[in-house]
Order: C-alpha cells, then structure tokens, then sequence
C-alpha cells in the first residue's frame, strides 16, 4: 500500500511538474484553454446517445492537447481509466432498465442499455482526460486562477483550489499513517476491519488538523479567499495566439457537435 | 509603525480546555531580540498566535506598533508582524519555492516588478537562490526552515515571530540558522526551549510556566536562577553547564 500511496504523490506532483514545462499549451492563456475544457465538456456531453460513433471523434482534442502539453497519449489514457469504476457503477443500472433492443449481430443481442454504459463510460473518459489536459498544461493554481478570472466567484476557486491540494495533504497523512502501522504489524499481513475504520477517522482528524495549520499559514501571509495573481505565471497577457486557439478549438468542437459526420463518412 | 509590542493582561483559552494563557504581559521594544521560554504546554505557541490574530485574546489587549489587535486591524497587523511555524511543511503550500514566497506579497498590491524584487531579495538573505524552481515538500529540513522564514522576509514585517525554528534541524543547518537569525534587524520574538540558542541570540528572556510570566529579565539573570529554571521544566545551556565543571 505503500507503494500506491508514493505513486498518488508522484502523480499528483508530476502533473505540476508537467505544467511548468515551456510546452506549446503553456504558452497558451490558462483562460482559453478554460473556455474550450467547457465548450468541449458541454459539446461531448450533449452529444446524443445514437451518435455513440461519433462520440469518439472527440477524442482528437485530448490526444492533440496531450501532445502539445508533451504527455504521451498512453499516459494520459492510463490516469483517466480510474474513472471508469466510478462511471460503470452510476451507469450500469442502464443495463436493467433499457432493455430495448438496438442491434442484433450474429446472434447476440446489444441492448439500448450497453449502448448507454458505453456512451456514459466513454464520456466521463474523455472529461477526464480534457480536465487531466488543462491541469498539466496550466498546474492547479493556474487553473483555479484563470476559473476566478473569467468570473467564477473567487470562494469556488479557492474551495476547488484548496480541495485539490487537500487530497495531497491526506495522501501524506495517509503514507505516514500506513507506515507507522505497517512498523508495528510484525508478523501480520493484513489489519482487521475495526482497526481499519479507526485509521480512516484518525486519517481524517489529522488531515484536518494539518489542513487548519495551512490555513493558519495562509491567513498570516494576508490570505481572505481571493487567491493572487503570481508574476511567474507567463501566460498573462493575451495574445493572438490565444484568441486563434480559441476560435479555431470552439469552432471545431461545435462542427463535431452540430455536423453529422458519421453519415458523412459513412 | 513603530516595531513594538504589548501585551496587556492576556487571558486565553482555548474550547472546552483549561486556561493556555493567564494574565500574560510584557512589552517588546524596537529591535529586541526576545526569547519565549517554556516546557512543552507552557503556552509559547498560544502567545506566538495570539500577536498576529490567529487567535484572539479572551480579555486583555494586544498593541502592535500602536494599532489594537482587531477584527478590523488584522491585515494591518499580519503585514508587519511576520509569523514562521515550527513545522515548515505547514507554512509551504504553493508549488514552487518561488511561488511560495511570492504569495505574501502578491498580496499586497503590489507591481509584478515589486513581487519579484521581494522574492529575490528574500531568497538571496536566506541564501536559497539555488532553490527557486523546487518543490517545497522536496527540500530538506534546513532548507524547508529557510523558506520558511524567506516566506515571512518576502513581506518586510518589522517584527518576526519564530516558533522553535531549531526543531528538527541537523547540528549545521541549526547552527547556519543562528547565524541568519543573527543578522535579522527585526524586532525578535523566539519561542523556544532551546537553551543554548537562547543564549547565543536573546539578551532578554521571557519565562512561561503553565501560561503564566514566571519571569522576564536579562537572559543572564534568567540563567544564573537554576531553581526557578527547573521549577519552569528546564535547564541551564549546555554551554551554561559546561562552565560549573
């Protein structure tokens, strides 16, 4: 457990380690890379059900972003697969309500209700790998700060901001914790389930308790909510280039939505 | 604002606990290197948030530079009143060394150009230039220390306030420490037990015992009183001990 512990931090500091590259995406306003992670989420996930095919056209935005923020796509595919265990359990219910049937192909018969699963699965995928996309091109404080710029109220921005560094502050704790345990296991491989619930509840006292003293850190340095603008974020002012990404991004992404390309192509 | 401060009368307690501070006051003049000595419990890290509003007094007053600490009056405080925690990793928190000491004063509506200057100028007076593009959690405990305080630096407060800024650190990075310390003009407050630094760097010592001011006088008086020493759960430095042999 260790091990998955070290590999969550890992993760969690690469990607900031990603974002402060002088990749072709950094260089680009974390505010229009914001607008088109939205107008992508919102085209994606509007996308009717029958248009599963075309679904999967809009994979070119995460594979081109992940090669301009110098991220293998195999990479990212592997980070945004966590999702699926969480997707499958909200979608599979669709399997035993949407019994219609969509296609019969050599005798097996596929259910409007897989259809669904798979649209459902392939959509929180693909969210996941434009939101994993715009956190390492942009780091989390970047991101945060460009949601606050373009008008998010600044407490959502904190909140999301200071969540997501939570996460990495209970992955710590976590480690400590699981470390100290595993010095006293001697012989024993595996805890009992009672001793597992009092872990969790000291995990979350003591993730609380550091997280307090961060906040005490913070309000010392003059910290009221409004999360400030750093000098070193080098995407600051907009530029042309900004506004071609945009525009060309958002008009791709609505072609993808609105044409019928499947039938195009098809 | 004048680099001072007092404390009058101050009583705190914390929820549904005993009294951590009783009837505590003392006043800190311009440029004083002062140590806060105590046993664990004593209320040295109480007093320490107690000066720049972390916590607020349950009665009694506390003045910095001749502002009243208020609800009002905090930011105006916690810009001149620099706090540096005993554990450096609660004090770190952005993604980069530079990001971190970037953030106070980026705060303070300040230019880009003027940010940038404090941050360099507070890095090169801690000596940490060569750390600017890592990962705070990265660092090393003298480092994470030293970052730390360049945080603090980074916002020009006239009065610092340390809290057991030797715990953890090896033999060099401790003593590396001392010697910065040392070169600081600010107005001092050091709440240690840390007998030896004390006496390397705090001509006044203010002694807590169970949240009340045993005493408060000359850091040599101070130490030549063994029996009130002990009374207060500590001892004379190493250094101190060293001489009766």
């Amino acid at each position: 457990m260790s091990r998955r512990l070290y590999e969550a931090l890992h993760l969690i500091d690469a990607t900031e380690h990603t974002a402060r590259q002088k990749t072709p995406l950094a260089q680009i306003d974390a505010r229009a890379k914001m607008v088109v992670l939205l107008t992508f989420l919102l085209t994606m996930l509007s996308l009717p059900v029958e248009r599963l095919s075309e679904l999967m056209l809009f994979a070119i935005y995460p594979i081109t972003m992940a090669a301009a923020a110098g991220i293998g796509y195999g990479q990212l595919l592997r980070r945004s697969l966590i999702i699926i265990p969480f997707v499958a359990l909200i979608a599979l219910p669709n399997i035993l309500y949407q019994r219609e049937p969509v296609l019969v192909e050599g005798g097996v018969v596929i259910t409007r209700g897989w259809i669904t699963l798979l649209a459902i699965t392939l959509r929180g995928v693909l969210a996941v790998q434009g939101v994993v996309v715009m956190i390492a091109s942009t780091g989390l404080y970047g991101t945060c700060r460009a949601m606050q710029r373009l008008g998010v109220p600044y407490i959502l921005a904190s909140q999301i901001y200071l969540t997501l560094r939570y996460i990495r502050l209970m992955v710590e704790q976590a480690l400590h914790l699981q470390q100290a345990v595993e010095s006293r296991l001697f012989s024993r491989k595996t805890l009992p389930l009672t001793l597992w619930a009092r872990l969790t509840g000291r995990l979350l006292l003591l993730s609380i308790g550091r997280g307090e003293a961060v906040g005490r850190a913070m309000a010392s340095r003059g910290f009221v909510g409004q999360m400030p603008q750093l000098p070193y974020h080098h995407t600051r002012r907009w530029r042309r280039r900004d506004s071609v990404y945009l525009v060309v991004w958002c008009c791709t992404l609505l072609c993808l939505r609105v044409l019928h390309f499947a039938e195009m192509i098809f | 604002m004048h680099h001072y401060l007092t404390f009058n009368d101050i009583h705190f307690h914390y929820p549904h606990a005993e009294e951590a501070l009783r009837g505590v006051s003392f006043t800190l003049h311009h440029g004083e290197h002062v140590a806060i000595a105590g046993a664990n419990g004593a209320g040295k890290s109480t007093l320490l948030m107690l000066c720049n509003g972390l916590l607020m007094p349950t009665s009694g007053w506390v003045d910095v530079g001749g502002v009243r600490l208020t609800e009002q009056s905090l930011q105006t405080i916690r810009q001149q009143v620099g706090l540096i925690f005993q554990d450096a990793d609660n004090q770190l928190f952005m993604p980069t060394v530079e990001e971190d000491i970037a953030f106070g004063p980026s705060l303070m509506h300040l230019t880009d150009e003027e940010v940038a200057t404090r941050t360099s100028q507070a890095m090169h007076e801690v000596g940490i230039e060569h750390l600017r593009g890592r990962e705070p959690h990265s660092l090393s405990g003298g480092e994470k220390r030293r970052t730390a305080i360049a945080t603090v630096l980074a916002m020009t407060p006239s009065i610092l306030l340390l809290d057991e800024p030797t715990t953890g650190l090896d033999p060099r990075s401790r003593r590396q420490l001392i010697a910065l310390l040392r070169s600081f003009r600010h107005t001092m407050l050091i709440a240690t037990h840390d007998m030896d630094m004390i006496a390397d760097l705090c001509p006044r010592t203010i002694l807590l015992n169970e949240g009340v001011v045993a005493a408060d006088a000359p850091t040599e008086k101070i130490f030549d009183d063994a029996s009130l020493l002990e009374r207060c759960g500590l001892e004379r430095p190493l250094s101190w001990q060293a001489r009766e042999f």
